[in-house]
Parts: C-alpha cells; sequence; structure tokens
C-alpha cells in the first residue's frame, strides 16, 4: 500500500503534464465544437434546403466516422498528402471539435424542434419577427431542454481526448503508457490514470450541475 | 371590406384542402365558420394571416395584399389570433406573456403596455393572475389570457381557431362569455367553432364549410334553422343531436 502512493508520488509529475494538455485539448475542443455545432444547428432547422443539405450531410459523414479514425486520417494521411507535419495537438483538436460538432448540432436541432410549434406561430402572429420569436420565445426554452445533453457531450468529448493518444498527443492517457513502459505496473498506473480523469469528470459535472441550477432559477415556467 | 379572399386555394402535399374560396368581412362583423373536421376551416383561418401560405388567389387584409407584402409582421400586428391550445409562453409570466410583443416592437412603452395588460386582464376576470406563470392556470384561464395577449396589439380583426375544443365543458362558457363580450364591442370577428349554440347567438353570418368548399353561408338564422344543402343539414342534425 505504502508503494502504491509512492509510485503516485513519482508519476505524479508526469502525470499532471498530462492532464494539463488533456485540459487544454478539452477545452479549446469543447469550445469551438460548441460554436461550431451552434451553426450547423442553425443551418438544419433553416428554411434554406442548401444550408439543411450541409448540415445534414456533415453531421451524417462524421457521426458515421470512429473518431480514432478521423485522427489519424487526418494527423497522418491529410498530413501526409499536404506534406506537412502537424502538430499533434492541433491536429487532435480539430478532430475533436469535428466530431463532437456533429452531435452538438443534433442536440441543438433537437433542442429547437422539441419547442411546440404552436409557440412560434403565437409569437409571429403577434406580429413577430422571426430573430425576435427565436430569441425571446424559442430560445429559452429550448435552452433548457438542450443543456443536460450539451452537459453530457461535455463529458463525452472530455473522455474521448484519451482516444487521440493514437497520434502521439501528450496528454494523460498517452504519458501513462510511456511510464508503464518503463516501469512494467499497469495495474498501478492505469489507476492513477482512470482515477484523474475521474476527479476532472467530477468537477466538470459540479460545474454544470450548477449552471443548470442558476438557469433553472432564471427561468420558472415550466411546459404545459 | 376588411378581409377580402377570393378563389383560395391550398394544398398539403397532393391533398387539396381549399378548392378555390371566396369570402369577404365587414368591419364589425362576426362571422363563424363551422363543418366537419378536415373540411379546410381551420385551414382557411390561418391563410388569413399567412400561418399557411396559400397556392393560387388572393387576400386583402385591411386593404393590403397580406399574400405578396413585405411587411408581413406590421400586417399580423392588426391581426389577433387565437388558437385551440392557448399558445401561451411558458417561460413568461402572464404579465410578461401580454406585453412581450408591444415592447419589443415598440408600440408601446413599458407603463403604458402594463397599464393596458392590467385592464385587459380585469376585463377577462384575470387581474390576480398576472404575475403567475401559464402552467399553474386552469385551461379556461389560459384561453382567456390568449385572448387578452391578442387584444394588447390594438388589433383591428381577431381570428379564433377552435378556442374551446381543448377545454373541459365547465370552462366553455367563460371564454364564450368573453367572446361575446368582444362581439358586442364591434370588433371584427373570424371564429372556427363548434359550439354551435354560440354562433347561433353571436355570429352575423356562418359558413358552412365542407371538403374544402363553402356549401353553405347566410345569417345563423338561415343556416342553422333552414339549410339548404343536405351536407349541412345531415352536419347539423349530427352535431345538434348529440348534445
Amino acid at each position: 500500500m505504502i508503494h502504491y502512493f509512492q509510485l503516485f508520488q513519482e508519476c505524479l509529475p508526469s502525470l499532471l503534464n498530462g492532464l494539463s494538455v488533456t485540459i487544454i485539448m478539452a477545452v479549446f475542443s469543447i469550445f469551438l465544437a460548441f460554436i461550431l455545432g451552434v451553426i450547423l444547428g442553425i443551418f438544419s432547422i433553416s428554411d434554406f434546403k442548401v444550408l439543411r443539405v450541409i448540415s445534414n450531410t456533415y453531421i451524417y459523414i462524421v457521426r458515421g466516422i470512429p473518431l480514432m479514425i478521423l485522427g489519424l486520417f487526418l494527423y497522418f494521411g491529410v498530413g501526409a498528402v499536404l506534406d506537412i507535419r502537424f502538430n499533434p495537438l492541433v491536429a487532435a483538436i480539430i478532430a475533436l471539435t469535428i466530431n463532437a460538432s456533429a452531435y452538438m448540432a443534433e442536440i441543438f436541432r433537437g433542442g429547437i424542434q422539441a419547442i411546440d410549434i404552436g409557440q412560434t406561430e403565437a409569437a409571429r402572429s403577434l406580429g413577430l419577427g422571426y430573430l425576435k420569436t427565436m430569441h425571446k420565445v424559442i430560445l429559452p426554452q429550448a435552452i433548457k431542454i438542450m443543456i443536460p445533453a450539451f452537459l453530457n457531450q461535455f463529458i463525452t468529448t472530455l473522455k474521448d481526448t484519451s482516444i487521440l493518444s493514437v497520434i502521439s498527443v501528450r496528454e494523460l492517457t498517452l504519458n501513462g503508457q510511456i511510464i508503464i513502459a518503463r516501469n512494467y505496473l499497469p495495474f498501478e498506473v492505469y489507476s492513477y490514470v482512470a482515477a484523474m480523469y475521474l476527479v476532472i469528470i467530477t468537477m466538470l459535472s459540479l460545474i454544470t450541475k450548477k449552471v443548470e441550477r442558476r438557469l433553472s432559477y432564471d427561468n420558472k415556467g415550466k411546459r404545459d | 371590406m376588411i378581409i377580402r379572399a377570393s378563389g383560395i386555394s391550398k394544398r398539403f402535399g397532393k391533398l387539396e384542402v381549399l378548392k378555390g374560396i371566396s369570402l369577404e368581412v365587414a368591419e364589425g362583423e362576426v362571422l363563424c365558420i363551422i363543418g366537419p373536421s378536415g373540411s379546410g376551416k381551420s385551414t382557411l383561418l390561418r391563410c388569413l394571416n399567412r400561418l399557411e401560405k396559400i397556392h393560387d388567389g388572393n387576400i386583402t387584409i385591411l386593404e393590403e395584399d397580406i399574400v405578396n407584402t413585405k411587411n408581413i409582421n406590421a400586417l399580423r400586428q392588426n391581426i389577433g389570433m387565437v388558437f385551440q391550445s392557448f399558445n401561451l409562453f411558458p417561460n413568461y409570466t402572464v404579465l410578461e406573456n401580454m406585453v412581450l410583443a408591444p415592447l419589443e416592437l415598440k408600440k408601446m412603452t413599458r407603463k403604458e403596455a402594463e397599464e393596458k395588460a392590467i385592464a385587459l386582464l380585469k376585463k377577462v376576470g384575470l387581474e390576480d393572475k398576472k404575475d403567475v406563470y401559464p402552467h399553474t392556470l386552469s385551461g379556461g384561464q389560459k384561453q382567456r389570457v390568449a385572448i387578452a395577449r391578442a387584444l394588447e396589439m390594438n388589433p383591428k380583426i381577431m381570428l379564433f381557431d377552435e378556442p374551446t375544443s381543448a377545454l373541459d365543458p365547465e370552462m366553455v362558457e367563460e371564454v364564450l362569455k368573453v367572446m361575446k363580450d368582444l362581439a358586442q364591442e364591434g370588433m371584427t370577428m373570424v371564429i372556427v367553432t363548434h359550439e354551435m349554440g354560440f354562433a347561433r347567438d353571436v355570429a352575423d353570418r356562418v359558413i358552412f364549410m365542407d371538403e374544402g368548399f363553402i356549401v353553405e353561408e347566410g345569417t345563423a338564422e338561415q343556416v342553422f334553422s333552414a339549410p339548404k344543402s343536405s351536407r349541412c343539414q345531415d352536419f347539423l342534425s349530427k352535431v345538434l343531436s348529440a348534445r
């Protein structure tokens, strides 16, 4: 047991380095994927068929490709064709962004479409324009529906960062593997890695719970 | 004529729901549209404020072409609409529901909008409910708020799409009373309804629709007491005997 904690202390600096890369990757890709996802989500509920087709095709393709393949393809495949050497971290953030944005677009679309069409009709027949209807009537209700799904996706994306260890991003998982290659103690080291993921995901869940509660205080109305 | 529609056709896919309907409503007139479900009466009403686009014909509201107008939002401010399912905004209180549109559209100051809203709530008997959220109201109360919300915009025309069909029977009367008062004040109203007694009492004119056509048209007395077409006779005997 003493050995277990001593080993943890020895591994900690390297694992913390990895953890910080994991967090950077997650923060950037979640942020970018959220923006891209909302844009694609707006496309998918647009009246313009072209925009809907673009969005649906994107979602269809991205959802059909495993994240690991997307990462490998970008880092090795695209890198080779364009004859550039991607920074693995950049390639990983791009891959995660592409992947998560498709799911976030679906969350956004689903949230908007969950609101009864009568809400739009009532607002429009009062003379409110499309944007005002969205802003004042539809979005405030839809966001409440979207939030849990978005939070879930944030956590998924955070965990998915470990998949990008295959393109040599020095994040938490890969740093753990490097330590194991030296000391042959996979049980101990993977347990440290798992515990560290658990801690940051718990922290993310707590923050998001707080946000969720805040929003529901601002917005006491229930759907009828 | 405050509403003028001629030759309007509307399809949903291959299904033709309106087959060349023409209709006129004078200022201050109360027109009730009756007919079996699927006859196109709700669709007709929804075409009048362009919630549905028509495929053929033309509609003029307040001397403006509603089919081709560039400024549909301005025109809609003059046309209040009340829905079967109330469609109050659940994220706003009753008062906020009412002042949202006039404030967003800069039609009134907050003070004016709130004063008017409270006066209207008093009129529909719900001034004590101004700060509650819609989910705490009964169906009849929701519909009265919805009517007040539409009136807040000072519309010249009110459209009602089966306003009592989603209500429990004991709440129908309170909504009909508000509508009756409104009719007596001279509001121009087009009402799609299954309340035959109400239509008979309040309507200046009644239209019976079936399968996308206007089959019968006349005063309430003519249509209810002496319907000419067999389809209308048949419909009336069914709904009236069911009561």
